[in-house]
């Protein structure tokens, strides 16, 4: 057949999954923490039908706007970093610092997961909680711990695993930050990165896009037409 | 069909719930001792569209995860013990913790909850109640010929008869913290139970161990700041509304391709 059409079909399918990933920012336009994805759309040569095109996508770790909620509980990162969470698929790594205090006091994300400190986890006793820009969380001015904050090179490896969190792959692990290096604001949560604007002119050219692609299969599908209609057929003159 | 529309209506009744939460937060804006909620809300699973095809595509050997996230959840609503704004009322039943710790309220149930609302009343037999008519606990009977009623800022409950000059001491106000107040399931009438993850009650005397002192003739309002409920409206409705944009967009591929075949 014509490798017009396959290639117009690819196109549609392509701008479905970029589409899904648009709808997937917007839906997380209010979730603390998230960092959006960003499609990037990989054009073949146009010589060949089985050469890979398609769609991959890149985390954007440009920071969010930081709100204040006065909790003490509520930890921004400002500039890179994350902090670091155990959970019982391993370690893993989440920029939503809305931390709470499970029963037993142990500092801990929405998800019960424990939030680790330089040296293990962080258990708090009752009392007046303070958190220094160095991370050094302190109970009734006693010092408790310092939370953990790792910083990656190529924070893009990180795998997205859902519920804010991202995971390590094998090979790669984070760099724990100094204390002079880091600066976290206790009372503040990091909102979404998701920029409204851009991915709303986003979803329009994906639906355009797609349009086109649309019609390019239609146009595809006449030349068919006219082939099996015409080519072959002695007109009368 | 198309993963988009479930992804955009995962956001649109997150959405909903940021705006339920809202409303119940200013719907409480005048309730003494309430306390507001935070809805937060995680991103779902995460499909991994081409986990190492994608090397092959940027001609790199650097592996970059293509990732086709479902759309957002809500995780958890978090209650925010701030203490509240105080107001003088003159009442010398309202009370009004200075700090940290709940009144602890006896259910006629015999279960106990907990509460910061400090608009106690008397019931018909000299009971110290709540507005609901629940038992403060421990339980403080005043004595018919009660002239006034003083309560100390360290909890101590001490009455002036008629006829007499000096007070006479009833005993002293408990006050009860938990190791996590977040953790606490609100059950209406301002009262809250201990859960699992609040941990148990610790009971103390208001002033000692953490525990705020009281004052009497003041009551603490709500936490609720109206700006920021209201700001959070917006965000909530318009973030609403794009998610709307999500749906009909995903409903327009699908026409497109429905009008595909002739």
């Amino acid at each position: 057949m014509l490798k017009g059409l396959t290639f117009a079909a690819k196109a549609m399918k392509n701008q479905v999954a970029h589409n899904d990933v648009i709808a997937n920012n917007l839906a997380n336009v209010n979730t603390t923490g998230f960092k959006k994805e960003i499609a990037v759309l990989h054009s073949g040569t146009g010589k060949d039908t089985k050469e890979e095109t398609g769609l991959f996508t890149v985390t954007s770790f440009i920071e969010g706007a930081l709100v204040r909620t006065e909790r003490p509980l509520d930890i921004a990162i400002e500039g890179k970093g994350f902090f670091v969470v155990d959970t019982d698929k391993g370690e893993m790594y989440t920029r939503n610092g809305a931390f709470a205090k499970d029963s037993e006091g142990y500092l801990v994300t929405a998800d019960g997961d424990k939030v680790s400190s330089t040296s293990g986890d962080i258990q708090l006793p009752a009392g007046n909680i303070e958190v220094s820009q160095e991370g050094v969380i302190s109970v009734n001015g006693s010092e408790v711990g310092r939370l953990k904050i790792v910083r990656f090179d190529n924070p893009e490896k990180l795998e997205k695993v859902g519920s804010n969190l991202f995971k390590a792959p094998d090979g790669i692990t984070g760099e724990d930050v100094a204390e002079d290096e880091v600066s976290v604001l206790s009372g503040y949560i990091e909102q979404s990165n998701v920029n409204v604007i851009k991915e709303m002119t986003d979803m329009i050219s994906a639906l355009k896009a797609y349009e086109i692609a649309q019609k390019a299969v239609k146009s595809e599908d006449e030349i068919l037409q006219q082939l099996t209609r015409t080519v072959g057929r002695v007109e009368n003159i | 069909m198309l993963r988009a529309l479930s992804t955009a209506s995962s956001g649109m009744s997150a959405q909903q719930i940021y705006i339920d939460n809202i409303a119940n937060n200013l719907a409480n804006v005048n309730t003494p001792g309430f306390k507001k909620t935070r809805v937060e809300f995680q991103d779902l699973i995460y499909e991994n569209a081409a986990p190492v095809g994608a090397s092959r595509m940027t001609g790199s050997a650097e592996p970059t995860y293509s990732q086709v996230g479902h759309g957002v959840r809500l995780s958890t609503t978090l209650k925010v013990f701030n203490q509240g704004s105080s107001m003088q009322t003159e009442n010398p039943l309202d009370m009004m913790i200075d700090g940290d710790g709940f009144f602890q309220i006896l259910l006629p149930d015999g279960t106990y909850a907990y509460t910061r609302d400090g608009t106690f009343k008397v019931d018909s037999d000299g009971n110290l109640v709540t507005s609901s008519g629940f038992r403060m606990e421990p339980a403080f009977t005043l004595p018919r010929e009660t002239k006034e009623l003083l309560v100390a800022g360290d909890g101590g409950v001490s009455v002036l008869l008629q006829g007499e000059n000096e007070p006479t001491q009833l005993g002293r106000l408990e006050l009860v913290r938990f190791q996590n107040p977040a953790g606490l399931k609100s059950i209406g009438h301002n009262l809250y139970k201990p859960t699992a993850s609040s941990g148990d009650p610790i009971v103390g005397n208001p002033g000692e161990e953490g525990l705020g002192t009281i004052n009497m003739g003041y009551l603490e309002m709500s936490n609720v700041n109206v700006i920021e409920e209201m700001i959070g409206m917006i965000t909530a409705q318009r973030a609403y509304e794009i998610n709307s944009k999500a749906v009909k967009t995903a409903e327009e591929m699908l026409s497109i391709a429905a009008s595909m075949k002739r």
